[in-house]
């Protein structure tokens, strides 16, 4: 008998300024946005309800990447964003996410268990509220707290504006409608386990400034065993979203745990988001074979600080030989710093000894199906410098 | 028409501004200086006439934070102490080199090696992207070696300064020397939290 | 388009008690404030109970009994002197403060002496000056509104002919900060708290005001 087919692939690639439109009503839409340094996924699951997980900026105007979409293609996010979730705290992660708070009043919000601990809000109110500077994650969470604090004290006693995430837990449903659009939508975080929370914590202590100490920006530290792995089910479609999420020696802790779970949803996902920039560290075989379809479609956001690109080459071949259907939000290329003034040039040349431009253009995945059952017949479409992930070091 | 005027900490001299009526005035010269606004005194010499307009006058020791010479109520303590102590006053504490600003970032050290530091760059003049550089230690003034820590943060300015009467091209990093850590920082950091947590678990309600 | 500032500075005003022989250049440095190099280098004006003035590379500090100031005229150092102020009153935190200003001042080159006078008619329309006297110009003009925020205080900003860039404008803005409750309040952590968390905004809208009133003139 031969398996049954689970999905046709209808390649398009949209350059430059082409007509962006809105998905139809009953259209499952996964949108992966990512400049270069930083990375936000917007899905809708239909009657124009949409899930957020993360927030970067875009690299011209600044302001959050998914919000400028939204607003393009006709959509007010302040009614549409039912759901944001900050799956870790890495300003790589939450950049603009207190603004997209701030105009999503009605959605609910979810972050990891451990990023409601004692400690790690000791840590936001020791350093977020420094101003220490401009893009921390830190101080991103501080401006959140800010907002929802003067939410929950205006709405006298509802306290479930900041729900945590942790392993096998259902965190959102979509709510039942009669609107012949409606889908339903389960969202199920599978991540952290109670001894990565345990591990998270630990290592956010050994963050916190003590006296006497310098006052300097808090550095993310890997691995991170705060992040939020997502298992989103629409309709009969699997999403799988990995965040950050590395695997470790410890099988209590990463995606051992995860895949061995026999409390968390079955199925397997048509789309991954791959984790950690598609790093050697956060890949996992059992997840391939036992969470995901063959040859699923799979996206990531590239990495790159100092003399680290993430993906390297051999993620590149080992991610293409798991599915021919994965792509890069953006390219490896650092460019050289745009041109400036002659004088600010040569000062430049004199002073450093290297120097490259990190951001450049955000890249934008974006799939969209009318199917809710296979088998599912995607259209994707590429922007920006979003490019399949083949073509990676080819560029 | 006049404005009556009531003396009373709720009488708001410009809404009847338009009037211009002695009113108004009267109030305004009950208030002599903006309390917070900078003027710096001239402490060491009679108020002087004022001074030619639309003529730069770099010789003149005026501060550059300032544009005129305003006069002011100099407190009766320290009038004594500068005609005791300091009758012929020349120097004037003023700042005397400028700096025509062309590009500017706020960094934060990401990794340091025996004579660099890698340090990502967000540029603070066109918002525009942000970068990667390595800069070798010794670009970095000696007082502020210490300083120099992964997480660190430092402002790197590049423009024209103008010096004793020269201009030149300058590179200037400098590292934020950010007060140390205080027991009662932390500890109101750790109250804030306590706070927080208990109200989002719903322990506490306002 | 508005050019950029030729020259460009922020000072902070402080009204309060101080003891100003506290601050000496080699106290600032030994608090690791400033560099040691910059208080061995420092141009001391005066140091005496009750008036401290002196000057480095970049900065400018002038304290009496009832009054501090520190200032810069050079853009690299606009954030270095917040943290400087920060880090001293965070140290003397038990110093009283009221009140609190925010001061920027620039100095911007107009694109010329036409350019130049457009702003002063601009800002004060002469057509009733022309009748009261001859070849009026405007000299000063001082404007003050409330806060936009919850703070107590206000904003004013003063315009005037620049005295140090040919066919210039000067634009001083004073951001005034006030306690609500002056006499509950001890030491200055209020006011430096306030400093902290507005610097950034204050200094983006003086730099907006300044702007917007170069492009509307």
């Amino acid at each position: 008998m031969q398996p049954r087919k689970m999905q046709n692939i209808h390649r398009s690639y949209l350059k430059g300024t082409s007509k962006i439109d809105a998905p139809e009503k009953k259209e499952i839409e996964i949108s992966l946005f990512g400049p270069g340094y930083g990375e936000s996924i917007l899905i809708h699951v239909g009657d124009n309800n949409w899930l957020l997980i993360d927030s970067c900026l875009d690299s011209v105007n600044k302001e959050p990447s998914p919000i400028i979409y939204l607003r393009n293609i006709g959509i007010d996010p302040s009614k549409a964003i039912k759901l944001i979730v900050a799956s870790h705290w890495h300003d790589d992660h939450v950049r603009g996410l207190a603004e997209v708070i701030r105009q999503c009043s009605s959605a609910e919000f979810v972050v990891s268990n451990a990023l409601r601990s004692k400690e790690f809000l000791t840590l936001v109110y020791a350093l977020g509220r420094r101003s220490m500077m401009e893009t921390s994650g830190v101080q991103e969470f501080y401006q959140i707290l800010e907002i929802l604090k003067e939410r929950l004290q205006s709405k006298h006693g509802n306290s479930q504006l900041l729900k945590h995430a942790i392993s096998d837990r259902l965190i959102w449903r979509s709510s039942t409608s009669s609107s012949a659009y409606h889908l339903s939508c389960d969202v199920y975080s599978l991540s952290p386990s109670d001894e990565s929370t345990t591990i998270a914590l630990k290592n956010i202590g050994n963050l916190l400034p003590v006296e006497g100490q310098l006052k300097t920006r808090a550095l993310a530290i890997t691995p991170n065993h705060a992040a939020v792995v997502l298992w989103i089910k629409v309709g009969s479609i699997y999403i799988l979203l990995g965040s950050d999420l590395e695997e470790t020696d410890n099988p209590n802790t990463g995606w051992s745990i995860i895949v061995d779970s026999t409390t968390r949803p079955q199925g397997k996902a048509v789309f991954f988001k791959i984790p950690h920039h598609g790093s050697e560290n956060a890949d996992y075989k059992p997840v391939w074979d036992r969470m995901l379809i063959p040859n699923p479609l799979a996206g990531l956001t590239p990495f790159i600080q100092g003399n680290v690109i993430l993906p390297k080459k051999s993620d590149v071949t080992r991610i293409c030989q798991r599915t021919q259907n994965a792509y890069s939000t953006a390219l490896p290329r650092q460019k050289r710093l745009r041109h400036r003034d002659k004088t600010v040039e040569k000062a430049i040349r004199e002073t450093v000894k290297k120097i490259k431009e990190i951001t450049s253009s955000t890249g934008h995945i974006r799939l969209r199906s009318k199917d809710i059952e296979p088998p599912i017949n995607w259209k994707i479409a590429l922007f920006g410098d979003a490019i399949p992930l083949h073509e990676f070091y080819e560029n | 028409m006049k404005a009556k005027a009531k003396r009373n900490r709720n009488y708001d001299p410009f809404q009847y501004a338009a009037f211009s009526g002695s009113a108004a005035l009267d109030y305004l010269n009950l208030r002599k200086e903006e309390p917070t606004a900078p003027s710096i005194k001239r402490h060491f010499f009679p108020p002087s006439d004022a001074p030619d307009y639309n003529k730069p006058d770099w010789a003149s020791e005026m501060s550059d934070l300032e544009n005129t010479s305003h006069t002011q109520e100099i407190p009766e303590d320290v009038k004594e102490v500068t005609q005791k102590y300091v009758p012929n006053i020349i120097s004037r504490p003023l700042i005397k080199n400028r700096f025509l600003e062309l590009q500017k970032w706020e960094g934060i050290v990401l990794q340091i090696s025996k004579d660099s530091m890698v340090a990502r760059l967000i540029d603070l003049s066109e918002k525009e992207s942000e970068g990667e550089a390595e800069f070798a230690l010794d670009e970095i003034h000696s007082d502020d070696l210490p300083l120099v820590k992964p997480g660190a943060i430092f402002y790197w300015t590049i423009g024209y300064l103008d010096k004793g009467g020269q201009r030149i091209r300058a590179s200037i990093i400098r590292f934020r020397r950010l007060p140390r850590w205080r027991t009662e920082e932390l500890d109101a950091a750790k109250k804030d939290a306590e706070y927080t947590q208990k109200l989002f678990k719903g322990d506490q309600q306002d | 388009m508005v050019k950029k500032p030729e020259i460009e500075g922020m000072n902070i005003v402080f009204r309060g008690d101080f003891n100003p022989k506290i601050f000496q250049p080699a106290w600032f440095a030994a608090q690791g404030l400033i560099r040691n190099e910059e208080a061995d280098e420092a141009t001391v004006e005066i140091i005496h109970p009750t008036i401290v003035v002196f000057t480095l590379d970049w900065l400018q500090i002038q304290i009496e009994p009832n009054r501090f100031y520190a200032g810069t005229n050079q853009s690299p150092y606009i954030e270095i002197l917040k943290d400087l102020i920060l880090g001293t009153f965070r140290i003397l935190n038990h110093t009283p403060i009221k009140m609190m200003g925010i001061n920027y001042n620039s100095h911007f080159p107009m694109d010329s002496e036409d350019a130049w006078h457009d702003v002063g008619h601009r800002v004060a329309p002469k057509d009733m000056w022309n009748k009261i006297l001859k070849k009026p110009g405007l000299r000063s003009l001082t404007m003050q509104g409330e806060r936009p925020d919850d703070h107590k205080g206000h904003i004013a900003v003063r315009i005037e002919p620049s005295n140090r860039v040919r066919h210039g404008i000067f634009i001083n803005i004073n951001d005034h900060y006030e306690l609500k409750d002056p006499e509950s309040v001890l030491g200055c952590e209020a006011i430096i708290d306030m400093l902290e968390s507005e610097w950034k905004t204050s200094v983006t809208r003086s730099q907006r005001i300044a702007i917007t009133i170069l492009e509307q003139a």
